[in-house]
């Protein structure tokens, strides 16, 4: 595989692979850091490529596995991520704007306190919109498993959610 | 779609049996502009989900630099001419070392002017010899005017 093929077959999985990386590490730093070791690794292993099943697949898994990694050896060293993804605030602050963008927000917040597995399941499932067979290749987890995790993920946003939503109203 | 069909879908996507189509459509409700009021609390999340979906990779640049192309027989062939440069280097500069070690020992004077005075007297000697050989030539010339005049 030369450097063009490469290109080709990273351009439409890039920013999957960032995405994932942006859901566990939550800085964008570190986010960008992992899609270039994930980068890097595929390179590496480019002649292999071809071998496997589902190349997308596997680019997933590294950067599952590099994730999972990254946040271990921060858990050990006692050390807490610190993400502060400071944007400019020149956009139109129109209420509703704000509004919308807080409830969002929130939403970023539930999903964040979620373990690390259910973040990746969401983030697989319900922003990347895999298929089920997909999410095995990735996860290496069996069906079951993940159906049962994902509902128990979504079941615990609703609970959150629903308790925001109603102290809104009281 | 109609309200109780979107209940029952959120239902089913809370047990994760929803295909990846019919939440598809779940999120398309709800990106519409009009949610039912008693489902808006879910929005949101399937707003934000939409959102989610937008972030892209903005320093590409930076996070996908690729080795430059070298694969193996390149480096071979650099690491073979630069490995023949210093066998060329250090073997110039040993003869030049070894050149140093033969030259006449100093004190030697008398004997490297012997030498030399023998090698110029074989030098006058071969010089003498060849020129009796020249006397030759003229017999040459004899033979040529006799075929001329015929």
């Amino acid at each position: 595989m030369n450097q063009k093929l490469f290109l080709e077959f990273v351009n439409p999985i890039k920013d999957k692979i960032y995405r994932l990386s942006l859901r566990l590490l939550v800085s964008k730093d570190a986010a960008e850091d992992a899609t270039q070791e994930v980068m890097i690794r595929l390179w590496n292993m480019k002649d292999k490529l071809e071998d496997y099943r589902s190349p997308q697949a596997l680019a997933m898994t590294i950067t599952k596995n590099y994730c999972f990694d990254q946040l271990k050896a921060k858990k050990n060293n006692n050390l807490r991520i610190i993400h502060s993804n400071y944007e400019d605030g020149n956009k139109t602050s129109l209420q509703k704007e704000i509004e919308a963008k807080d409830e969002l927000l929130k939403v970023k917040e539930i999903i964040k306190n979620l373990t690390e597995q259910e973040q990746m399941l969401i983030q697989l499932r319900d922003i990347e919109q895999l298929e089920y067979e997909e999410m095995v290749e990735i996860t290496q987890m069996n069906p079951t498993a993940i159906r049962v995790a994902l509902s128990r993920a979504r079941k615990k946003i609703r609970k959150e959610i629903l308790k925001k939503h109603n102290y809104g109203i009281a | 779609m109609e309200l109780h069909k979107i209940a029952s879908l959120l239902e089913k996507y809370l047990e994760a049996e929803t295909t990846v189509k019919e939440e598809k459509l779940l999120k398309d409700y709800f990106s519409s502009a009009h949610v039912d009021s008693s489902l808006e609390q879910y929005r949101p999340l399937f707003q934000f989900f939409a959102t989610e979906k937008e972030i892209v990779l903005t320093e590409e640049e930076k996070v996908i630099r690729l080795p430059r192309k070298q694969n193996k027989k390149k480096l071979l062939v650099t690491l073979s001419s630069i490995a023949a440069i210093v066998i060329l280097a250090l073997s110039v500069f040993q003869f030049s070392n070894f050149q140093k070690d033969h030259r006449v020992v100093e004190g030697n004077h008398e004997l490297a002017m012997k030498n030399t005075q023998d090698l110029l007297n074989m030098v006058t000697g071969a010089v003498a010899n060849s020129k009796e050989n020249l006397m030759y030539l003229k017999e040459i010339q004899q033979t040529k005017n006799k075929l001329i005049t015929k």
